[in-house]
């Protein structure tokens, strides 16, 4: 065993790797083969039963992101002038997306551990497309070192017409952005917004995260299942939406015209939020306001609960 | 077999072990080589890799006899994971045999149709 860890800890370093990785991957083969001695394994069996050292160090090289690992730095895959693009159309499974302000005035695609050919990435009819293509692989081939990332930079001060967004898993992280539209589609995906401006702005998700700041849209939906809502600073100027089975939802200082509430058993809390009118609905859940301002008046043209609490 | 093949099937193994309870290392290796003739050093990159990936957290346990034993826990986005992965897994496998089936399902079923054919 001790030539095996010798071993080891020489190919290790050799390799690049820092020295709380080694101790780490050496104190976790001690305890293993610990284990396999106890149970009567020779020691001259060892590497026949743990492998070569020079092997193992190897495999485990790949998987190190502290190594040398070109695939684990995000590179750029394509760019394209600020003019040629009003709408995104997305669909991606497992990949996490996020845009940020482009220092260009071009549209920059960055991504980190892409396969390009297993992605439409193209611009037609001023939409930029990035779709995982439809293929019968399956994960057991694809066997990768993580899932894929892309970076889409938005030129500053674009407007855009259009983002559609779908995905599975995938996160969504966006900020300082400016969009008429904004349809996101989500399984378990979080989705993270910050500093939007839109008119129309649609989320839906099934076991994902939605959390929103520092925004200014006119219309704002959310349908959500098991997730929860997070909204802080954000100014909704015509109708807030929210349809919620199980998820917990958060409004911290926020505005509305309308606000119309729906919930299964997801608790519901706002503080500093008043708007004009309130539809409020929830199974079990409950739904409370803890408003500072008691002369500004929210008028509640409906509420209705079968055993959550209400309280204005 | 094709080692990333092998390796694909491997971490579906860990994943659906650790899918039930949280296991140490070595238990985790002792429990899929009584099934597979893998050699150990393929069960240990994975596990790390799956942790990496927060597929999986560890966390020591004392153990009654011997010093502590790193435990590896499966997380929620490791159990979609595994979830994927296993569809993929039923989908191709099921493909698979139904290519192999339509030659006949017994090695007698499969020899026989090859003698009536070649005779």
């Amino acid at each position: 065993m001790k030539t095996f860890l010798e071993n080891l800890k020489k190919e290790l370093t050799k390799l690049g790797f820092n020295e709380e990785t080694i101790a780490e991957i050496l104190n976790d083969h001690k305890e293993m083969m610990q284990l396999a001695l106890d149970e009567g394994l020779e020691e001259s069996k060892i590497t026949e039963k743990f492998g070569d050292p020079e092997k193992i160090a190897k495999e485990l090289k790949d998987i190190e992101p502290d190594s040398k690992n070109k695939n684990n730095e995000y590179k750029l895959i394509k760019s394209f002038d600020q003019e040629t693009i009003n709408k995104f159309f997305i669909k991606l499974i497992s990949e996490d997306l996020k845009l940020e302000i482009s220092n260009s005035n071009q549209f920059e695609i960055y991504g980190k551990r892409v396969k390009l050919n297993k992605y439409n990435i193209e611009v037609e009819s001023e939409c930029l497309t990035i779709e995982k293509k439809n293929e019968k692989t399956f994960g057991l081939f694809s066997f990768s070192s993580g899932s894929a990332k892309f970076i889409i930079k938005v030129p500053h001060d674009k407007t855009l017409k259009e983002i559609d967004y779908k995905a599975t898993s995938g996160d969504f992280e966006f900020s300082n952005l400016t969009s008429e539209n904004l349809k996101i589609k989500n399984v378990s995906g979080d989705i993270e917004a910050k500093t939007i401006k839109a008119t129309n702005f649609y989320i839906k998700t099934v076991s994902g995260d939605v959390e929103l700041k520092q925004s200014e849209i006119k219309e704002l939906t959310i349908s959500i299942v098991s997730g929860d809502i997070d909204m802080d600073l954000v100014v909704i100027i015509e109708n807030l939406k929210i349809n919620s089975v199980s998820g917990d939802t958060n409004i911290n200082s926020c505005e509305s015209k309308e606000f119309i509430y729906n919930s299964v058993s997801g608790d519901f809390e706002a503080k500093e939020y008043y708007p004009k009118n309130a539809n409020l609905k929830s199974v079990t859940g409950d739904i409370e306001f803890k408003n500072k301002d008691k002369d500004k008046n929210i008028n509640v043209v409906s509420k209705k609960t079968l055993r959550g609490e209400i309280k204005i | 077999m094709n080692s990333q093949f092998k390796r694909g099937i491997i971490e579906l193994c860990v994943l659906s072990e650790l899918a039930m309870e949280d296991m140490y290392g070595y238990m985790i290796i002792n429990n899929i080589s009584q099934h597979l003739d893998v050699n150990e050093n393929t069960i240990y990159p994975i596990l790390r890799r799956l942790t990496k990936e927060e597929y999986f957290t560890t966390y020591l346990q004392e153990s009654s006899n011997g010093p502590p034993r790193k435990y590896y826990k499966i997380t929620n986005k490791g159990f979609n994971y595994y979830l994927k992965l296993r569809d993929d897994w039923d989908e191709f496998i099921g493909g698979v045999y139904e290519i192999l089936n339509k030659g006949g399902k017994k090695h007698e079923d499969i020899l026989r149709k090859f003698k009536e054919r070649t005779n």
